[in-house]
């Protein structure tokens, strides 16, 4: 019992992972590899903030705002132009790692390749007791924000204009544009979204390890993936389903079989995922594979 | 016989050679329009093999070698059947968790030495060998280029479906070239382990893949040349630029990758690229579009 509240545990950061990554593929049909160099710039973002003594809400707040922004600046110079000049699928995966690499290496050499301490003052530490669990506190927040934020996000595509210009654009962009959507603005949005929340995980994984280095989103980003696969790519109740999913697996796996397994659970399921059932738990069935 | 030259300048050529084997490597899955990211992953498996047969067992270099060959092409016939049926993102996925997890493998195993790698390999690896190497490679690929097979793989990366119609085995041309691409990534790997005599997991990374990447894609998907002569000339003029240290170096990497696919998605060997420069060098105006009031016939002398 206490393994499946750890494995819920972790599965929160995974969820807000891959709620971000879900929508910016739903959308734009676009794998953004450079995902964890962005949240980990907006996770020192947060540092910076924190030591400046800022408050801890205003920090997360301030890592956030660095992530969206440079995911839509990715966006607007990079996928943008890619989209106009109608490129191949493959240019916008090679185009995204290489701005991974960039990001990773000024990160790299602006940090000495150092780990920086991460304070934990103002994060909600320690545990709950409930029925005897050792419930970890920051888990729960996280679990929570990634709750609120599906919610947020289902009732902003579902209820609101701009949402649903979004799934406009997500269901044909050509038409909507016609119908008068900015598809530009719309992608935009994602973006930060993505960008912003994926922060957020980010953060909150630095706080609850005490420390942060220019490497420390790289783990995550197959996790993303590996989370919108499983729950299905284009759903965002799938990604958060998958994402605690995939931490249930891991924290049983890592504690019954052995704990070196815990990196290649991720890309065990990617590829398991793949081969048997590749549109996910969730998941549109688009094709995927012959 | 190239012992006239400096052993820095000697270390760099033959990294720029190795480097070659594993962009023909890429190269050829994309000449079918695979979009694999494994190829870091079979170099590990071949770079291991090679490293732990020298190490461990009293074979000679050239066993190794091979099987370090033999089992990345095995390993990739192995996954190809679940990873071939993937189209685009999904399969760039699933090829780069096969890499990863390959890689992952390596660092926790224990008869691999884990995150601390191999060292003390011994150097077998003359220029020669790498250049007799590279010149096989060259000639098998010409005539590969200009077969049936050469035809058959380009009409696969066009439009599948109808390749498929006109009876071309799409899942063997596939197979084929992703095996093939293991197994020559997998030499490069040993090759390598042989020349640098250190091996780690962490050097089968994404950097190295970006540096490969951009050669091919910027090298174009029309002839292996392309890819080839693109390598050695950006590695001669790396190294007159003598830009020291890596960093300046992965981010340059990075950004010409990025700048490459904006100008040029279909690399730099596309010949409509040249459309346009071409036109205008022999005098022609730029074209008009063509209207639903002209024949085709005049259309098509433009």
């Amino acid at each position: 019992m206490q393994q499946t509240i750890n494995g819920l545990a972790v599965g929160s950061t995974y969820a807000l992972l891959g709620v971000g990554v879900t929508l910016v593929w739903g959308v734009l049909g676009i794998l953004n590899f450079a995902h964890a160099q962005i949240l980990t710039w907006g996770s020192f973002a947060a540092l910076a903030a924190l030591r400046l003594g800022l408050p801890v809400p205003v920090a997360i707040l301030v890592g956030m705002v660095t992530a969206g922004v440079l995911s839509v600046l990715l966006d607007l110079f990079v996928l943008s132009p890619l989209r106009a000049r109608k490129a191949p699928e493959f240019s916008f995966v090679v185009a995204t790692i290489g701005v991974a690499l960039v990001l990773t290496t000024v990160l790299r050499t602006y940090t000495d390749a150092q780990t920086e301490a991460f304070p934990r003052q103002g994060f909600p530490v320690g545990a709950f007791e409930i029925a005897g669990q050792n419930v970890p506190r920051l888990q729960v927040v996280m679990l929570a924000i990634a709750v609120v934020a599906m919610a947020a996000l289902a009732f902003w595509l579902n209820r609101t204009r701009s949402g649903r210009a979004v799934r406009a654009v997500a269901y044909n962009r050509e038409t909507a544009e016609l119908l008068g959507v900015n598809s530009q603005l719309v992608f935009s949005i994602c973006f930060f979204v993505a960008g912003a929340l994926a922060a957020v995980a980010g953060i909150f994984v630095a706080a609850s390890a005490a420390q942060v280095s220019y490497s420390s989103g790289d783990g995550l980003l197959l996790v993303a993936f590996a989370v919108i696969i499983l729950g299905g790519m284009g759903s965002v109740k799938g990604a958060i389903i998958g994402g605690l999913v995939l931490g249930v697996v891991e924290v049983y796996a890592t504690s019954y079989v052995s704990s070196v397994f815990r990196e290649i659970i991720a890309f065990a399921i990617i590829l398991a995922v793949l081969v048997a059932r590749p549109s996910g738990l969730f998941g549109k069935k688009e094709a995927a594979r012959v | 016989m190239f012992d006239w030259l400096e052993p820095l300048t000697l270390f760099r050529l033959d990294t720029a050679l190795i480097l070659t084997l594993l962009v023909v490597s890429v190269h050829v899955t994309f000449r079918v329009g695979i979009m694999s990211l494994a190829p870091m992953g079979f170099a590990a498996v071949g770079g291991y093999t090679a490293a732990i047969i020298a190490t461990k067992t009293e074979l000679p270099f050239a066993a190794g070698l091979l099987a370090a060959t033999v089992l990345a092409g095995v390993i990739g016939a192995l996954f190809a059947p679940p990873v071939l049926r993937l189209r685009g993102i999904y399969m760039a996925l699933g090829s780069l968790a096969l890499a990863q997890a390959i890689v992952v493998l390596i660092r926790i195993s224990d008869f691999t030495n884990g995150p601390n790698g191999i060292a003390g390999i011994p150097v077998e690896v003359k220029t020669e060998y790498l250049i007799v190497a590279l010149a096989v490679a060259f000639v098998v690929l010409e005539l590969g280029h200009r077969s049936h097979f050469g035809r058959a793989a380009k009409a696969v990366r066009l439009d599948e479906r109808t390749a498929e119609g006109l009876g071309i085995n799409v899942f063997r041309v596939r197979f084929v070239a992703f095996t093939s691409a293991a197994a020559i990534a997998g030499c490069a790997g040993a090759l390598e382990a042989h020349r640098t005599t250190v091996i780690s997991p962490d050097q089968y990374g994404f950097a190295t893949l970006v540096i490969v990447f951009t050669y091919v894609l910027v090298g174009g998907n029309g002839h292996w040349a392309g890819p080839v002569l693109l390598t050695w000339g950006l590695t001669i003029l790396r190294d007159l630029l003598q830009v020291a240290g890596s960093h300046w170096e992965d981010i340059i990497y990075g950004v010409l990758l990025v700048v490459v696919l904006l100008v040029a998605p279909n690399g730099l060997s596309d010949r409509s690229l040249y459309r346009g420069l071409r036109r205008r060098l022999r005098g022609r105006t730029s074209p008009t579009p063509p209207t639903i009031e002209e024949p085709a016939e005049k259309v098509a002398s433009r």
